[in-house]
């Protein structure tokens, strides 16, 4: 466990310096769960949409965090289900359109929070367009170099599993990059 | 790594091509605390995208079930009257059973499924 971690931990365990505690996990993890909730939905607005109400179940659900796992991969563990929730409640931000001004890569070029050129816009609408799990796996893996054992805990699926998930993933990216280039 | 990793890799390498508004992050905690109670209680989280139709779902089956109730009811009242109207009590004949869809008990009880529906959002707006 890192100094960090049990420092939150120590300071959530009572009652008066529970408030604190929670403030410093939100200053200690909020840039790391943003980006990772970032990358699964890709807007700012949604990202900090999805923050919000991953805080609010760590506040919430607090009593249910047993120490069987660390404190970063539960923590994740809800972000990403949230992240993951929040794209299905809202399809139609990342459903493919056949009207070429609505495309993923389109839509990131035209938002102010999109530093990308249009190959790396075009790279993420590839990413938009994987199933849920592989884009997850995918972006875990490709973007945070998470080890397959890590992301095993965070979805709770075995890393055999995983892997081809990975592997498949690449594979629909580049075959979409080709065909579009 | 295989080919295509290192094919994207070394195309587009791992760029972070997302940006945030100037102070965001100095600004989450303050947003978030204020949201909190002072003490630690159990809170809801919201969903923004689903506040137009929030389900209450105990309720809601609770209250189809009395309606339906309600039309079964109704329908078996019907039939008892028919039936005892009609029923001889030297026929041997067999009797043609009149099936009454609950589509039809509803419409004899001037619901209708528009009417329901209205009735439900009605209330889950309150």
């Amino acid at each position: 466990m890192n100094k960090n971690d049990a420092e939150i931990l120590g300071l959530l365990g009572s009652p008066a310096t529970f408030r604190k505690g929670f403030e410093r996990l939100i200053n200690v993890y909020s840039e790391p769960l943003y980006w990772k909730i970032r990358r699964i939905v890709l807007i700012h607005e949604d990202a900090d949409d999805v923050l919000q109400n991953t805080f609010l179940k760590i506040w919430s659900k607090w009593s249910q965090f047993q120490g069987k796992s660390n404190l970063s991969t539960w923590i994740y563990r809800i972000a990403i289900n949230e992240a993951i929730d929040y794209l299905r409640r809202k399809k139609n931000l990342i459903e493919i359109s056949p009207d070429d001004d609505l495309t993923v890569a389109n839509r990131l070029l035209a938002d102010d929070y999109f530093d990308g050129d249009e190959a790396e816009a075009l790279l993420q609408e590839a990413i938009a367009r994987l199933p849920e799990v592989q884009r997850t796996v995918f972006n875990l893996r490709y973007y945070n170099d998470m080890k397959y054992s890590e992301i095993s805990q965070i979805l709770n699926t075995s890393e055999g599993s995983l892997k081809a998930s990975y592997h498949l993933a690449v594979q629909k990216i580049t075959k979409f990059l080709k065909l579009n280039d | 790594m295989n080919n295509n990793e290192s094919s994207i890799k070394r195309q587009y390498g791992k760029n972070q091509p997302f940006k945030v508004p100037e102070g965001y992050f100095d600004d989450f905690s303050k947003r978030l605390m204020a949201q909190l109670p002072a003490q630690k209680q159990n809170i809801s989280v919201s969903y923004p995208c689903l506040s137009r139709v929030r389900l209450v779902f105990k309720y809601q089956i609770w209250r189809i079930s009395l309606i339906a109730a309600s039309v079964v009811a109704v329908f078996f009242s019907l039939n008892f009257i028919f039936f005892k109207k009609d029923m001889q009590p030297d026929q041997t004949a067999q009797k043609t059973v009149q099936k009454i869809t609950v589509d039809q008990a509803a419409d004899y009880a001037m619901m209708d499924n528009e009417d329901i529906y209205a009735d439900l959002v009605d209330d889950n707006t309150h």
